[in-house]
């Protein structure tokens, strides 16, 4: 009944990888005119991921100490590695999702694919990044009327 | 105040024949909020390797999850039988979000209680977890009481053209409802589902969790609870292909109550229903 819990974290850390990659390749290289193409990033993959961080905070929330009020209980919570990997999961999985919209927007104000892969690998590598660049990039486009 | 706990009156019907009344998108609300946790939860059902009486942990948010969505789909489905504003007024109003909050208490706790590795029902180690149970019988109270609002409301005020249908509503609501408080009230009391002691390995219905060696009183809890769909769908389908729908909802009925009552008998004589 329980053949996941035989998984190791560095097993579930390669797949989860794997599956972001291949999401950030589709939005920085494919076309964006098939919806379902394009629900694979912008849905099915942080879905999948959402849900490899839902089994392994609840699994593991309370089997350490520490928690969300310090950085001392913060530390305190990734010291278990399943944590840890339920964190970089967690980052997997919201940067995708902020890419996907970044790449519809982008579309929607006629950014070149050129300037959205660069928006895009920074939200990527840096997921904050990208999108404070992208945030401040469409205050320009505000009066055209294509923002929704 | 009462916005918080139910949905926005306007708008498009949450799922397609369903009117847009805020009763009615406050069960769908419920309803897809209890099956979208449902796949939420299952991951660390599979990556949990840590039990309670001999079954996984998470194993009981997952059973409400489910009773849950299809006890409140049944009553979005049910309450098509109500003219608008009687379905939206003040008593299912109000039962409604009464009902929403008892949800909301009984599945976070329960999933709290999962990720602890603790029992939620029939937990009295510390007080906290007492009063908690004590919590989730009154919740559990609200869930059904709900029900039993709509059905009168159904006997009252509700469409007369599909007579079977109208019965077994009615019938399935109410008695469901004071059949299952009844059950659920004595298994409370007797302070376990179990009647003897199971041995430590697990010999149980897979999923279900009910017990093959010794009596369990949920299957009766169980049959009780669920005339709330049976007897609707019985009158549903009698009406649909004979004319006596109400004598087949009655019949149906006093079946279905023998079967219930059969079962909280013979798991009360430490008998299991389908033995090993």
């Amino acid at each position: 009944m329980n053949e996941l819990a035989t998984i190791t974290p560095a097993a579930m850390f390669s797949a989860a990888g794997s599956a972001a990659m291949l999401g950030w390749a589709i939005l920085i290289f494919l076309p964006r005119r098939y919806d379902l193409l394009f629900a694979v990033p912008q849905y099915l993959i942080p879905l999948g991921l959402s849900l490899l961080y839902a089994g392994l905070m609840f699994v593991n929330f309370y089997t350490v100490d520490g928690g969300y009020g310090s950085l001392d209980e913060v530390r305190a919570l990734f010291s278990k590695d399943e944590v840890l990997l339920a964190g970089w999961v967690h980052y997997l999985a919201f940067d995708l999702f902020i890419g996907a919209w970044i790449a519809r927007q982008s579309d929607a104000i006629g950014v070149p694919r050129l300037i959205q892969a660069v928006l895009l690998l920074a939200t990527f590598m840096f997921g904050p990044v990208g999108l404070a660049a992208f945030l401040l990039m469409r205050a320009g486009y505000r009066k055209t009327g294509a923002r929704s | 105040m009462m916005r918080f706990f139910d949905a926005p009156r306007s708008g498009a019907p949450a799922l397609p024949g369903f009117d847009d009344d805020h009763v009615t998108r406050t069960f769908i609300a419920c309803a897809l909020f209890m099956a979208a946790l449902f796949v939420t939860t299952l991951p660390a059902f599979f990556m949990d390797a840590r039990t309670i009486d001999g079954v996984n942990v998470w194993l009981k948010p997952l059973k409400f999850n489910v009773s849950l969505a299809v006890h409140f789909l049944t009553l979005a489905i049910l309450a098509k039988q109500l003219p608008r504003q009687v379905r939206a007024g003040p008593s299912l109003s109000i039962f409604a979000s009464l009902a929403t909050g008892a949800l909301v208490l009984e599945q976070i706790y329960m999933m709290i209680q999962s990720a602890r590795g603790r029992r939620s029902h029939f937990n009295f180690d510390t007080d906290i977890e007492s009063l908690m149970y004590a919590l989730m019988g009154v919740g559990a109270l609200l869930l059904v009481a709900v029900a039993i609002v709509l059905g009168i409301q159904i006997l009252r005020k509700g469409d007369m053209s599909l007579p079977g249908l109208r019965l077994g509503s009615i019938l399935g609501l109410v008695l469901g409802a004071v059949v299952t408080i009844g059950f659920a009230g004595y298994m409370s009391r007797s302070g376990s589902h179990w009647v003897g002691v199971p041995s430590a390995e697990d010999v149980s219905i897979p999923f279900f969790g009910w017990s093959r060696e010794v009596g369990d009183l949920r299957p009766a809890h169980f049959i009780a609870l669920h005339m709330m769909q049976t007897l609707p769908l019985v009158g549903y389908l009698a009406d649909k292909f004979t004319a006596r729908g109400t004598l087949l909802v009655i019949v149906a009925c006093i079946l279905q109550l023998a079967l219930a009552t059969a079962l909280f008998f013979q798991a009360l004589g430490g008998e299991p229903f389908w033995p090993v």
